[in-house]
């Protein structure tokens, strides 16, 4: 990528710092979309500075940069698409996690889908109960009807139905709940 | 009496962004309907018609996305300079969807009309 010519010092650093902030802002992007990102930026302020009345080219300069706004804010939405994309074909939880933090503040919609993921904590919370106290955790029956799925205080007249297979069934149904979550999230970004 | 004065002068202000937000990508496809432009000019087009007040930089993310659902199309083109511009066009679908955009914003202004009868 060609930079503009500058003059001056003091433009040429201001040029590079605010490349460099590109970069970084777009680093989550896949490569070509990364340079596509820095050859229009530059280009922009290739074309900002031939329009600049030839004043100062320091200020042209930060004039142009300061209109476009900051890299951070502006280029967000893209890394927030990106994330979620990769996301909902990855279904890595780590992807999932950055996808719903890049763009919770977008909309109620990935509110109610973090609430979702964290409603998934429970399942998580009956295998440890399971582990550290066995007599009162299980999924529980009374006079054949279901009862509770998690810890009971008193497990005395409720039959455990899963027994050992709790913790497997857990993670079965955590799992299964998962997909279907992050699927749903995948069906309705396509919007 | 005062105080009523600059609160509606307040929420006028904060509508007027909120539309002309919401009208970005229409406008854009409009601007783009008779001419292809590249980034830069687009950007200045777009300010001279809708004095919209937001960072230039937010309309290459919206560029991103046009291209992406298919309305736009886009390509470099080499400039003296060595610093190439890339240009955006409309595509078939592009000018397809602008004018059911277009038909509906007419209906909209119509029925506006009459409420205002």
């Amino acid at each position: 990528m060609k930079a503009p010519a500058l003059d001056t010092k003091a433009a040429q650093k201001v040029y590079s710092g605010y490349i460099r902030r590109v970069k970084r802002a777009v680093s989550k992007l896949p490569q070509a979309d990364r340079e596509e990102v820095l050859m229009e930026i530059n280009s922009h302020i290739y074309e900002g500075l031939q329009r600049g009345e030839g004043g100062d080219e320091v200020n042209t300069l930060l004039d142009t940069l300061e209109r476009l706004g900051e890299p951070e804010e502006f280029l967000q939405p893209m890394v927030a698409d990106r994330k979620l994309k990769q996301a909902t074909t990855t279904f890595n939880p780590l992807h999932v996690a950055q996808a719903l933090a890049l763009n919770i503040g977008r909309g109620v919609l990935y509110l109610v889908f973090a609430i979702l993921y964290l409603t998934l904590a429970v399942f998580g919370f009956v295998i440890y109960s399971e582990i550290t106290d066995p007599e009162h955790t299980g999924l529980f029956l009374q006079d054949g009807q279901f009862m509770a799925l998690g810890v009971v205080s008193d497990a005395s007249g409720k039959e455990e139905i899963l027994g050992n297979w709790l913790i497997p069934a857990c993670i079965v149904v955590a799992v299964l709940m998962y997909l279907i979550i992050t699927l749903l999230m995948r069906l309705i970004k396509r919007e | 009496m005062l105080y009523l004065c600059t609160m509606q002068s307040e929420f006028i202000t904060k509508w007027q962004s909120q539309m002309k937000k919401g009208l970005l990508s229409f406008v854009v496809l409009q601007v783009l309907k008779n001419k292809e432009l590249y980034g830069y000019e687009l950007i200045e087009s777009v300010k001279r018609h809708t004095s919209i007040t937001i960072a230039e930089g937010t309309l290459y993310p919206l560029m991103n996305r046009l291209k992406k659902t298919g309305l736009v199309s886009s390509k470099w083109v080499e400039q003296e300079s060595g610093i190439p511009r890339k240009y955006y066009q409309l595509t078939a679908l592009g000018i397809e969807e602008l004018n059911e955009m277009q038909d509906y914003w007419e209906g909209l202004a119509r029925s506006l009309k009459t409420i205002s009868k």
